[in-house]
């Protein structure tokens, strides 16, 4: 079941990863937002949508962990918190749909661990979020929590949409014989 | 990504990976805390007699400011300028602490866990990641222009550029296949060189030290860790201004 990583899988999801970085700067004007999960809300879409190019292309299990470390790596010179954020939500929704489908061969995998990906991390933002903005845990259950419920349904829905349009892309190019999974 | 903030002497890679992530802990739990800014003064003048004056002076002005907008919003929605001075100090809590990481070039900090024989297929990683950002930034520029030939218009504020069709065939499929393209060239590139992340061992040229002037670095921030945590405990009477 376990597959080694040759360096063209590794060079493969660091460069998707840099894409994904470029995105990820959509959220620097609401870096400092005290609306909780809104810096999630914003990038999730891109995440879920390169993280399933990543797997469908490197098929193995630890892909999703890799990915979200190398998306994670160049967070932790601006906001290192976010950097273990970040890979503890793709190491989680790894575990998640391998625990579920074993593999990454069935569509339902992929696009199970691509949108739990941005999806975990909302939680695990919580204590970030309590952390950097001062705030108690009273706070988003009671004077924001609708606030709260419709940013966190919005991730759900972006991720969702995202990785739909990241399974589009990935079967319209593997067609075209362009994104053909790497052979051992 | 940051070269203009990297120093010309660096401080050893972990040491400014603990400094940058414990002081910015500790400024964020002590933020509340009037000696905040006598703790940031202390950081700023030790990373910028560390060589790190042009990475303090612009994420200090950066962020300073920034604080001081996001503080002035906040206070003028809330009615209430009593606290108004901690988004500032949060704002530079973050800027100014995590100076020490962004004066690090990723190519030492790779350097450094190659020593600690940390997975290659990790450094690996981490170093394209961080270096071809710029270069996906010019294909990205590439892209827009392409666009632009074929009549689509690419400014932020034109509706054409949000068109799901545009943003589809004509910018997400092109940028995916660059990206493929660009990997598929390096790791042909990396294999001509006999780079492979299953062998094992990798010889450092220029091995990365920690040096008593890392140490220096290291106490001396775990100093002011200590003082802005343990000054409010020893004198109590040190109150909000």
């Amino acid at each position: 079941m376990l597959k080694k990583f040759h360096a063209k899988d590794i060079i493969f999801l660091a460069v998707l990863a840099a894409v994904n970085t470029l995105f990820g700067a959509l959220a620097m004007p609401v870096m400092r937002s005290t609306l909780f999960g809104v810096q999630t809300l914003v990038t999730c879409l891109f995440y879920s949508l390169f993280a399933i190019i990543g797997i469908k292309k490197v098929q193995k299990p630890g892909t999703l962990t890799l990915y979200g470390l190398f998306t994670g790596f160049p967070l932790l010179f601006m906001a290192p918190v976010m950097f273990f954020n970040n890979l503890i939500g793709a190491l989680l929704a790894e575990c998640i749909a391998l625990l579920i489908f074993k593999s990454w061969d069935h569509r339902a995998a992929v696009l199970t661990g691509a949108s739990l990906f941005m999806i975990l991390t909302v939680p695990l933002s919580l204590p970030f979020s309590i952390w950097l903005n001062g705030t108690s845990y009273q706070h988003f259950v009671s004077g924001q929590a609708w606030q709260t419920v419709l940013v966190v349904l919005g991730v759900i829905a972006l991720s969702l949409l995202g990785a739909v349009i990241g399974l589009k892309v990935s079967d319209e190019l593997q067609k075209a014989g362009k994104l053909r999974p790497y052979e051992d | 990504m940051f070269e203009q903030f990297h120093a010309l002497r660096p401080v050893h890679p972990l040491a400014a990976l603990f400094c940058s992530l414990s002081s910015m802990a500790v400024g964020m739990i002590a933020s509340h805390n009037p000696l905040i800014f006598g703790y940031l003064f202390f950081l700023a003048a030790l990373f910028i007699l560390y060589g790190l004056y042009t990475a303090v002076t612009w994420m200090a002005l950066g962020m300073g400011i920034f604080g001081i907008v996001t503080g002035g919003i906040t206070a003028l929605l809330n009615g209430n300028t009593d606290l108004f001075w901690i988004s500032p100090a949060r704002c530079l809590v973050i800027g100014i602490c995590v100076v020490p990481l962004l004066s690090v070039p990723p190519a030492l900090l790779t350097r450094c866990l190659n020593q600690m024989h940390a997975p290659r297929a990790v450094t690996l990683g981490m170093l394209v990641t961080v270096r071809f950002v710029p270069v996906v930034w010019g294909e990205i520029s590439q892209i827009r222009a392409a666009m632009r030939t074929r009549g689509v218009d690419t400014r932020l504020n034109s509706l054409a550029w949000y068109r799901p069709s545009n943003l589809y065939r004509a910018f997400l499929i092109p940028l995916v296949m660059r990206a493929v393209n660009i990997s598929d060239t390096l790791a042909l590139s990396v294999k001509t060189r006999a780079f492979d992340t299953l062998s094992r061992g990798a010889t450092v040229y220029r091995p990365v030290r920690f040096t008593p002037r890392d140490a220096l670095f290291t106490a001396l921030t775990v100093l002011a860790m200590a003082a802005i945590l343990l000054v409010p405990h020893v004198f109590p009477e040190v109150t909000l201004p």
